[in-house]
């Protein structure tokens, strides 16, 4: 319809027979042979949504507007494309034959400026993919409804509001669920989903949720999935993998929020913006500068050559990280042109981007040849009690150190003045670019070893986190080149032009070479129905952007939550992309329930235990996951929840399983990480030798598999073999594989081995057969052993240690120890 | 896990899915397997196969970079073959082969640091962490042999993006490379992971028919269950790799002629023979892509001494590798690919050496599909920039995929909301190479 309106407004400018030969005679060919291959609806392919193959669209243009303007060459989008400045918008591209001849361009120039007079009827067919428009309606744009709770046919089944919803839809449908689970299935489900850890054998029944919600084995279980979506790692990962030797703080945090229940709204404001909150003393302010960690902790490419470039770059990581982990929104897709699917366009991306390029994210790394993006630490002060871990360097090593830092400044100082225009000869070491390079390196890595220690050497508190930038730029250092950054396509830049709060320029596709006007920090228009950000002068807007995310009435935030706890719980979500709320998303299978767990969680005040607790006191959480012909052949993949998911155990689970059927667990935190314990310098290469890739991947230990350390680019074998996370990207619902390589690593690691035996020696203090099977099968599986499982492991027997490690080993590697029933 | 998400995400599921990209012209000659020969560190172009006589002429005169001089190779150039390619003395074997080879001489990439560039050839973007070249290979095409891994990579740096390089990002875990060995570490001692068996066979396969046992109880208790019978077969998948793969790694099962040839037992080549050995082993067994490491070619210094030496660690055995593919009827259709993530100046730095040169390199390629005894592309007189027949690192992962029968803009994978490719969305198949 609304292409006809265009249309009628459009034709009605007569022409006359003159304007019309020309146009056939100049125009017309070329447009079909030069533009109709990508720009017409005879197109394999429309390219940029532009079709030229009539007067409609050739006004209309595609997605960078219009493509001729008449009468003005400078607006007209087809005159500057065809100028071809450069191979990003020249046009035809380069690889379509490239320019045309100037003559040709010429004839184009003098069309446009006589009104661009064209004959050609017909209403441009574009077939769009997508229509933001029509994306608006998109349910999860939608204000949470308060559903009214269904009264299912069958009113004794349900015990809980959830049950009458799944109840309801099930009835519909005509399917019935299956019976519940028998208590030994149950306790062990409640076990690993609330602590990640098997029950114990003397198992207690009382009060059983309360008291695993109360564990710190909880808030460890349950930090882990938060750190899945906060893409946590202590590397930084992309090029050159540098350990960030402070994350760990950032971890410790997110086990704490869950162990006190900390409002989930409140978690979130801190995280985004806790360095802008009220504080109750050094103590607490180090705490919420910890938490804002989750803006420093994700993957960078500390090698880029161009500050401007990274800096922008990072605000994009950031926007990405807290767009999706918070709202399960794809707002980076409008980074370099409006979102394709949503209704966000690149001024609202834009106005987040001024938002985040205020911030100066603090991540810690060494500069040096490979690192030269490099950002100092928040120092914090004593009195906040922060731990330091016992890394300590000997006193008089720091003293020498200094000694060689101050003399390698001088030097590094003098070489490069005698490098700066206009510097007389003689000034100054001469050098090659090569050993200059060597001396700046070396001059930023003593810095890095000594200044995260104090004179005494014992460690500086310090954390990985963010403040704002200051409101005004300081005035730009002159007459020294700062090497540390920059570099040979840095077009010389030193800075990224980001020092104080400010606006973002709009960067045309992208492109940091192509600014266009700047865009007002603020909220993606559409999604924040009409809320605007009101900054205070003189910040970023962090806060207010936070307070926008932890707000009721963001009609995403609450859903997004719990249905990730849903997913964690069951296996999958109500809304499967647990990622991806967007109009690409999926849709709920169950609308209304989501909306009253949603509605719930707020009214309980964000507690994320209350929420938990809610769900798996629920019937269907504790169905059987017995299989159902009749129900599969209607609702094959569960969706509406006839049965409870047979899941595979993560990566952790399994481990810290097997370690504890072995007995060998030890459930203390661990302060740190290895890499915390290693300090700062690169993964992979020769120039860092207290850490490197085999270390991490062959990493092990005792201890819950959630102190393991977390690198980018290499994992724990244990870990990496079970799909864990990538922690590149912000993930709330993992993989999982069947493959080869895990059943090689059951069947032949070290590990395994190692377990299989501690377990055996275990079940071997019992009696008898049936008494070490017994044990072992209570171990593994949580259950008494069944008939069939004895006459196996019976056959395979000769009751000694060999024999008792392979029943161990191959219990580890069976479907009932690996899958939760 | 639905039955769709389940095909993809165990050993069952080979590689259905990329089907849809296969190339409509099926008669298109294509390639089914890949061997990479990644030079890491960046080699010389000016020194080996671009040949640059005005260079040579005008060695001492200044180059573009303020300050600097040209620097002429002083390696002889001389052509080769019924096709007359023209290749430096750094290479008397390889030279041999003059007509199997098609020279890329316009290659061009984005950043002049290794890290990024790396990144850039193995996955096509430095900015993101995105799949692999093996990958997304293995993705469209699947495997050829469900006992092996589809992907492997030797001896591959833990730097310069490490797994990255290797890695599957957001294609589902099997379609990653398995790593065998490490950078600087010999071959001759590197074994995968886990494959050692802690128990004599007789021993292991009772015990796995212990796991087995418990396994088929459970899946009749359940009547029904697509995840326990796939870990059935991972199981029986797991063992048979277990036998097969160290036959498959096994050079001993080679005759004393065929190890010669790739220069086995001497010194210099017995590193970089052993692996490209075990990468025709591989392919021959039916993996589907093969990627080499050898470094480290980034010739800052000493260029006189140590780029001779990189290059006679490599010549014989690439050789022997051609040659050995081609007499058992498995060169045409396996695709050898050589080349680092960019060039050198045709400048010198300091003396005798060369600094990074992203807008001209060359890379080569060999057998399925693409013409032989060929040269595309030309860089200036000096080898400064390419300026015909210029080819992006998108475009060269369009031609490979194009080479094995993959459509670029077709080969994709839904994630976050959008569909990714190899190629984002640039790329064009450089069809001037294809025989």
């Amino acid at each position: 319809m609304k292409l006809l309106v265009l249309f009628a407004t459009t034709s009605a400018t007569a022409i006359t027979p003159e304007q019309s030969t020309f146009f056939e005679a100049k125009i017309r060919p070329v447009l079909a042979e030069k533009c109709y291959t990508c720009h017409s609806a005879e197109a394999e392919k429309v390219k940029g949504e532009l079709l030229l193959d009539t007067r409609e669209g050739t006004l209309k243009g595609g997605e960078n507007g219009p493509a001729v303007v008449p009468g003005d060459l400078d607006k007209s989008l087809l005159i500057s494309a065809m100028r071809w400045h450069d191979a990003d918008t020249g046009m035809p591209p380069k690889n379509k034959g490239g320019k045309l001849a100037d003559s040709v361009i010429a004839d184009f120039e003098q069309w446009v400026r006589m009104g661009a007079p064209d004959p050609r009827e017909g209403v441009s067919k574009v077939t769009k993919s997508y229509d933001p428009e029509a994306a608006k309606s998109w349910w999860a744009y939608q204000p949470i409804t308060n559903p009214t709770v269904p009264q299912p046919k069958d009113a004794a089944w349900a015990k809980t509001d959830i049950d009458r919803f799944a109840l309801a839809k099930l009835e519909e449908k005509g399917l019935k669920p299956v019976g519940d689970a028998d208590e030994a299935t149950l306790i062990r489900r409640l076990y690993l989903d609330l602590t990640g850890l098997p029950p114990p054998t003397d198992v207690s029944t009382e009060n059983l949720i309360d008291r695993l919600l109360g564990t710190r084995q909880f808030a460890e279980r349950w930090a882990r999935h938060w750190l899945d979506v906060a893409r946590f790692a202590e590397t930084t990962g992309r090029d050159v993998n540098v350990t960030t030797p402070e994350a760990w703080r950032y971890r410790d945090y997110v086990i704490d929020a869950f162990h006190e229940d900390k409002p989930f709204d409140q978690f979130i404001r801190e995280q985004i913006a806790g360095d802008l909150l009220p504080d109750r003393g050094d103590a607490d302010r180090a705490q919420k500068l910890i938490a804002t960690g989750f803006l420093a902790v994700g993957p960078k490419a500390l090698n880029g050559t161009d500050p401007r470039q990274f800096a922008v770059d990072l605000a994009d990581e950031q926007i990405d990280a807290v767009s999706q982990a918070f709202m399960g929104m794809t707002v980076s897709c409008a980074r370099c042109h409006d979102h394709k699917f949503d209704p966000i366009s690149q001024r609202d991306y834009t106005a987040l981007a001024g938002v985040f390029l205020s911030t100066d994210t603090r991540f810690g790394t060494p500069g040096g040849v490979q690192g030269r993006n490099a950002s100092n630490l928040i120092e914090v002060p004593a009195s906040a009690g922060l731990k330091t871990l016992d890394r300590r360097m000997d006193p008089s090593l720091w003293a020498s150190k200094k000694a060689e830092y101050d003399g390698l400044v001088v030097r590094r100082d003098a070489a490069l003045a005698s490098r700066a225009p206009g510097a007389p000869q003689t000034s100054g070491e001469q050098m090659s670019g090569f050993d200059m390079v060597r001396l700046i390196t070396r001059t930023k890595q003593v810095e890095m070893e000594i200044i995260a220690f104090n004179e005494d050497g014992s460690l500086k508190p310090r954390v990985m986190g963010v403040l704002d930038k200051p409101a005004t730029a300081p005035v730009a250092r002159r007459g020294r080149m700062n090497t540390s950054t920059g570099g040979p396509n840095s077009r010389g830049r030193r800075s990224s032009g980001f020092e104080a709060i400010a606006d973002s320029p709009l960067f045309v596709r992208g492109s940091i070479d192509k600014e266009s006007d700047a865009v007002p920090r603020g909220l993606p228009e559409f999604i924040a129905h009409g809320t605007k950000l009101e900054i205070a002068p003189g910040t970023s807007g962090r806060l207010e952007l936070a307070n926008w995310i932890a707000s009721p009435q963001n009609t995403l935030t609450a859903r997004v939550t719990v249905n990730r706890v849903w997913q964690w719980l069951f296996g999958r979500g109500l809304v499967e992309s647990v990622d991806n709320f967007g109009a690409s998303g999926a849709q709920p299978s169950h609308p209304e329930l989501l909306d009253y767990l949603a509605r719930q969680f707020v009214a309980d005040g964000w507690s994320l235990k209350k929420l938990i607790k809610r769900i798996v006191t629920s019937r269907v959480y504790q169905l059987d996951t017995r299989y159902d012909e009749t129900n599969s052949t209607t609702d094959p993949d569960n969706t509406l929840l006839w049965r409870m998911n047979t899941r595979r155990l993560d990566a952790e689970t399994i481990r810290d399983a097997m370690l504890s059927a072995s007995g060998l667990l030890d459930p203390t935190p661990q302060a740190g990480s290895i890499v915390a314990k290693a300090g700062d310098g690169p993964i992979g290469g020769e120039r860092f030798q207290i850490l490197n890739e085999e270390m991490i991947s062959q990493a092990n230990g005792r201890y819950r598999s959630l102190y393991l350390p977390v690198a980018r680019n290499v994992q724990p074998e244990t870990l990496a073999v079970f799909d864990f996370t990538d922690p590149s990207v912000v993930l709330g619902a993992r993989e999982t594989t069947i493959v080869p390589p895990q059943a090689l690593y059951l069947m032949n690691s070290d590990f395994v081995s190692t377990q299989a035996e501690a377990m055996a020696k275990r079940v071997m203090a019992e009696s008898s057969f049936e008494k070490r099977f017994s044990l072992a099968s209570r171990l593994a599986y949580g259950r008494a052993p069944l008939a069939e499982e004895i006459t196996a492991a019976k056959k395979f027997s000769r009751d000694d240690l060999a024999s008792w490690t392979g029943i161990c080993r191959a219990l580890f590697a069976s479907a009932d120890f690996l899958f939760l029933n | 896990m639905n039955r769709r998400h389940f095909l993809q995400n165990t050993s069952l599921g080979f590689g259905w899915l990329g089907l849809s990209a296969l190339a409509a012209n099926a008669a298109a000659k294509s390639s089914k397997r890949v061997i990479f020969l990644c030079m890491r560190g960046a080699p010389s172009h000016v020194d080996t196969f671009d040949y640059k006589p005005k260079l040579i002429a005008d060695t001492g005169k200044p180059g573009t970079r303020a300050g600097t001089q040209l620097l002429g190779s002083r390696w002889k150039f001389s052509q080769h073959g019924r096709s007359g390619l023209w290749m430096s003395e750094l290479f008397p074997e390889l030279a041999h082969c003059a007509d199997d080879l098609c020279f890329l001489h316009g290659m061009q990439t984005e950043l002049p640091a290794h890290p990024q560039a790396y990144l850039r050839m193995h996955t096509g973007s430095s900015q993101f962490v995105r799949p692999s070249l093996g990958a997304w290979t293995h993705y469209g095409l699947g495997s050829m042999n469900e006992n092996l891994p589809g992907f492997i990579t030797i001896t591959p740096p833990s730097g310069f993006g490490g797994a990255q390089n290797y890695g599957s990002a957001f294609l589902p875990a099997q379609h990653q490379g398995t790593r065998i060995g490490a950078e600087k570490r010999p071959i001759a001692n590197a074994e995968m992971a886990n494959l050692k068996p802690k128990l004599n066979a007789a021993a292991q396969r009772t015990e796995l028919d212990l796991v087995q046992a418990l396994n088929r109880a459970k899946l009749a208790r359940e009547q029904h269950d697509p995840q326990v019978e796939g870990l059935i077969e991972s199981f029986e998948l797991a063992y048979k790799m277990q036998g097969e793969m160290p036959t498959m790694m096994d050079l001993n099962k080679e005759s004393e002629a065929t190890k010669k040839l790739y220069g086995i037992g001497e010194a210099v080549t017995d590193d970089f023979g052993r692996k490209c050995l075990l990468a025709r082993r591989m392919v021959e067994a039916g993996v589907r892509f093969v990627e080499i490491n050898h470094g480290d070619w980034d010739h800052h210094r000493s260029l006189g001494t140590a780029l001779p030496a990189s290059c006679a660690e490599v010549d014989r055995p690439l050789r022997a590798l051609i040659t050995d593919l081609k007499s058992r009827g498995l060169l045409q259709d396996t695709l050898v690919i050589w080349g680092g993530e960019f060039g050198r100046t045709p400048h010198a730095e300091g003396q005798d050496g060369r600094d990074h040169n992203v807008k001209a390199f060359t890379m080569w390629m060999a057998g399925g599909g693409v013409k032989g005894g060929f040269s595309h592309g030309r860089s200036d007189d000096y080898g400064y920039e390419a300026v015909d027949g210029q080819v992006s690192i998108y475009d060269w992962h369009a031609t490979i995929l194009h080479l094995l029968g993959l459509d670029h803009e077709k080969l994709t994978f839904s994630h976050a909301g959008r569909d990714f490719r190899l190629t984002d969305i640039h790329g064009r198949v450089v069809k001037e190479i294809l025989a």
